[in-house]
């Protein structure tokens, strides 16, 4: 880490603090975030901290995909209802929806390819970064949190985890979804059904087009919550290992004898 | 007199190295080692895998969000409905997934499955007069130290 020539400006960072958390490098399976595409188009580019294609594309997955009834008829599809599922999907949309999906997770992976080139050479080149930010309205600073505990907050409601993480834009984004879609699929009122003991009535209350956003969702969001508090604890002890290292630097040391002997 | 501890990377480190300058234990009299653990020596040399640990647990969560889609689905055609159906199927998703990682990945854990324990990230070497030895072994125990030993000279 103190290879670093202190007269040469930082080429690449390697994590930022601000008031929305922490943006960082860091190592991804580009298939893993491939399969995040997949599920939903949109949380591939969130777990490369690529924020803003991520809300573009994650809105206009939820608008594009009610419009067409691409949810819908793959419920029908994966419950052997063919004939329904063809007869539901919007011809208008299909298309558009086939190529920005694909769009999306073919670009989710050639940037995830190349951050990873960046994490190596940023971390190689082993940049400084500041642990704690103050502004008026906020504090940020690099602490160590919970992976399992950010993961059951998003698993009781997607966004949770995220706030924990300090992430304020994700995770408000995802509050607010969230209750668009358990009102438009009436899932909580579903759940409550089922504790009563009326399942079929459970069943005929909700709506399969929102419903089906929810297990991608969930999954999507616990996932990131989970990775990004163990990212945390990651750029905390590189953070401390690099100021232990400035701060205390290791001098010659005898160990039986007393005394140190000039260098 | 030499007190050698052990550390997790924590706050409560910082807190007490703060805390023995403030006491008057001098800075230049104060060492640190970084202690590299197993992984972290894997992840210098290689950047192809350098999250092989949560290798199992990225590999669950992706089959079980694909299968709870698929048990949803079929949910509202079963008896109990999309919802029970989508948590059976998202929980058996991930244990295939985490299971069949765990299994492919079996040498591999079998040399560096110790992350559980606390281990001793950071060692910190402090030399101090006679007369400070007491104050600062009892903060070092304060803040959360894992070991400390000492060498009288």
């Amino acid at each position: 880490m103190s290879k670093m020539n202190p007269f040469r400006p930082v080429r690449r960072q390697q994590a930022l603090l601000s008031f929305d958390g922490l943006t960082f490098q860091r190592w991804q399976d580009p298939r893993i975030i491939v399969w995040w595409s997949i599920s939903f188009p949109g949380f591939g580019h969130f777990l490369l901290h690529q924020f803003i294609r991520g809300f573009i594309l994650s809105a206009w997955e939820v608008g594009i995909n009610t419009a067409a009834h691409i949810n819908e008829a793959m419920v029908y599809s994966l419950s052997g209802r063919f004939e329904l599922a063809a007869s539901v999907l919007e011809k208008k949309w299909v298309f558009a929806y086939a190529i920005v999906y694909l769009f999306a997770i073919w670009d989710s992976y050639v940037k995830a390819v190349d951050a990873n080139k960046q994490y190596h050479l940023a971390k190689l080149e082993g940049a400084k970064f500041a642990s704690s930010v103050m502004k008026p309205l906020y504090i940020t600073a690099l602490g160590q949190k919970r992976p399992v505990a950010a993961m059951l907050c998003s698993m009781f409601f997607p966004g949770l985890g995220q706030l924990y993480n300090n992430r304020i834009c994700l995770g408000f984004y995802g509050v607010f979804w969230w209750f668009v879609y358990l009102t438009m699929s009436h899932s909580h009122e579903s759940v409550l059904l089922l504790i009563l003991g009326r399942i079929s009535e459970a069943k005929e209350v909700l709506n399969p087009q929102w419903l089906l956003f929810m297990p991608s969702v969930i999954g999507g969001a616990m996932y990131d919550a989970y990775m990004t508090a163990g990212d945390h604890n990651r750029l905390f002890r590189l953070e401390q290992k690099q100021f232990l290292e400035e701060r205390y630097p290791q001098f010659p040391l005898r160990l039986i004898g007393g005394g140190r002997e000039p260098c | 007199m030499l007190i050698i501890c052990t550390f997790e990377h924590s706050i409560e480190v910082e807190q007490a190295l703060a805390v023995l300058e403030d006491i008057g234990v001098g800075r230049e009299t104060i060492m640190t080692v970084m202690m590299d653990n197993h992984d972290e020596r894997i992840d210098k040399t290689s950047t192809n895998h350098p999250n092989k640990i949560t290798l199992a647990f990225e590999a669950g969560m992706a089959s079980g969000t694909a299968l709870s889609v698929v048990g949803i689905s079929a949910g509202f055609v079963l008896a109990l409905g999309p919802i029970i159906w989508g948590i059976i199927s998202a929980t058996v998703g991930f244990v295939i997934g985490y299971g069949v990682t765990r299994v492919l990945q079996k040498k591999y854990f079998k040399s560096v499955m110790r992350f559980k324990e606390r281990l001793p990230e950071l060692a910190v070497i402090i030399e101090c007069q006679d007369s400070h030895f007491r104050d600062v072994q009892r903060i070092l125990w304060e803040y959360r130290a894992l070991s400390v030993g000492t060498i009288k000279q």
